[in-house]
């Protein structure tokens, strides 16, 4: 291994879909990023560099997050490995598969490569007003979707087994978002792909319910998303109508 | 140490070649015991969860491999008693607060324990993976179950007799879950505030209320 590149030990798991990176880089001035709640960067300074490079990364939800690409932090050397740990490590983690199954990789990477770049750039964290008001309309929805779940129980198993897992996954991201104040990708993207059938919505409030669910992606609109999700909560109980026009 | 079935995988990409790849299959020690009370898709989404905020939590305060490390420490302790655990946490990313400090503080003793034997070389250390005699347990295995088995009773003896007050004195449930995390699990007042979404000072309210009515109970 030259100078100019340096060695990368990948673990890949798929219980949680964790990717984990560490890059033999030393451990001088360390340095720590938060992409968001299910990305973190550690920096170090590098006697060769005038810029920061990367000692370690961690990503969860990273399969569904290569789907659509390699997200613009992943030093472009380890994508390839990456790729095939994904495709290698079994994605059944159901009862019948050990749990501890993962796939490891060691690799040589260009130290340039690892220099610090714009996308991976710390977002700020939330004031604690605002994420606790998001917390506190998600589970309100929660909340108020459970019950009317509930009093109908003849839905076919595979669409209460959706609507059970997005009921769950709203609890969840409330917990996330209340503990670490900044945007969970992962989480919305797990409640983006069990909001179908067996939820007590229509088309349109789904479509809505999609929106704003996006729009926490950005923890600038955290209060306006809040707003909207207690208006779907009092919608789904029957209080009020959702108008058309709104969030449009 | 446990040995798990391996399968090496040669990598066709021509570029940033791995000079090791490695894929670790299924370890019948590790496979999740049945949970007749849940379907498998619930069980799979809530270690996944487990999992997930684990990490989040953990990348906070260690480096990426001693993270996985720990990890997997947590999935071993997950895997032998699931169904217990869901009963108990039926949010997994308030039990993955729960067990990432003391499995973090664990891991990390171990690790000091290890290191002072090997630069002294004076000090007897037990390996946890040692096989006991006559037995297929190691020495770590036994330590976890004594541990796990204190733990349950502890909790299960505070369990009962907090929920014999909450029936008895009808403690609203935000304050039983104010002193259930504080006084029964060991959160500190900011970090149940955390995991609820609400303020500190409410967190102490709620749990002095409770704490009252307890008292009241007794005298």
């Amino acid at each position: 291994m030259n100078v100019a590149s340096v060695e990368a030990r990948l673990r890949y798991r798929p219980t949680g879909d964790v990717l984990m990176a560490e890059f033999a880089v030393g451990i001088v001035d360390t340095e720590i990023d938060r992409v968001d709640a299910d990305t973190t960067i550690t920096w170090v300074r590098h006697p060769d560099l005038d810029v920061p490079v990367m000692a370690s990364l961690a990503v969860i939800g990273a399969r569904r997050r290569f789907v659509s690409g390699a997200p613009g932090f992943v030093p472009l050397a380890i994508v390839a490995a990456v790729e095939t740990m994904f495709r290698s490590a079994p994605s059944d983690i159901g009862t019948a598969v050990g749990v501890e199954a993962r796939a490891e990789a060691r690799l040589a990477v260009p130290l340039s490569q690892l220099a610090r770049s714009p996308e991976s750039s710390s977002s700020p964290e939330v004031d604690v007003a605002s994420a606790r008001s998001l917390a506190a309309a998600l589970r309100e929805l929660k909340s108020a979707m459970q019950l009317a779940v509930e009093s109908y129980d003849t839905t076919p198993v595979e669409r209460s087994t959706a609507a059970r897992q997005f009921l769950g996954g709203l609890d969840s991201m409330a917990s996330i978002v209340a503990s670490h104040r900044t945007s969970t990708p992962s989480a919305v993207s797990h409640l983006a792909a069990n909001l179908r059938g067996g939820l007590p919505l229509s088309d349109h409030e789904r479509k809505r319910l999609k929106s704003t669910l996006d729009r926490t992606l950005d923890p600038e609109h955290w209060k306006e998303a809040a707003l909207e999700l207690n208006q779907l909560a009092a919608v789904v109980r029957g209080e009020r109508r959702l108008d058309h026009t709104e969030g449009t | 140490m446990r040995r798990r079935p391996k399968e090496t995988i040669a990598n066709t990409q021509p570029n940033h070649r791995p000079t090791e790849f490695i894929v670790h299959k299924e370890d019948p020690a590790m496979t999740i015991a049945p949970a007749s009370s849940y379907p498998a898709w619930e069980v799979e989404r809530y270690i996944g969860e487990v999992m997930a905020e684990a990490t989040r939590v953990l990348v906070r305060k260690h480096a990426a491999f001693d993270v996985d490390d720990i990890l997997g420490e947590i999935l071993a302790k997950l895997a032998t008693r699931i169904a217990d655990t869901m009963d108990r946490y039926p949010n997994p990313v308030v039990y993955a607060h729960a067990v990432c400090g003391n499995q973090a503080i664990d891991f990390v003793r171990a690790q000091n324990a290890q290191r002072g034997a090997g630069a002294r070389n004076r000090r007897k250390v037990v390996s946890g993976d040692a096989q006991l005699e006559d037995s297929d347990s190691t020495v770590f295995d036994g330590l976890v179950a004594r541990e796990d088995l204190l733990e349950d009773r502890v909790l299960d003896r505070l369990e009962t007799a907090y929920r014999e007050a909450e029936i008895a004195l009808g403690i609203p449930s935000d304050e039983w879950e104010a002193l259930r995390l504080t006084d029964m699990l060991g959160y500190s007042d900011a970090e149940a505030a955390e995991i609820l979404g609400i303020a500190r000072e409410t967190v102490n309210r709620r749990k002095n209320r409770a704490r009252k009515r307890c008292q009241e109970l007794l005298s």
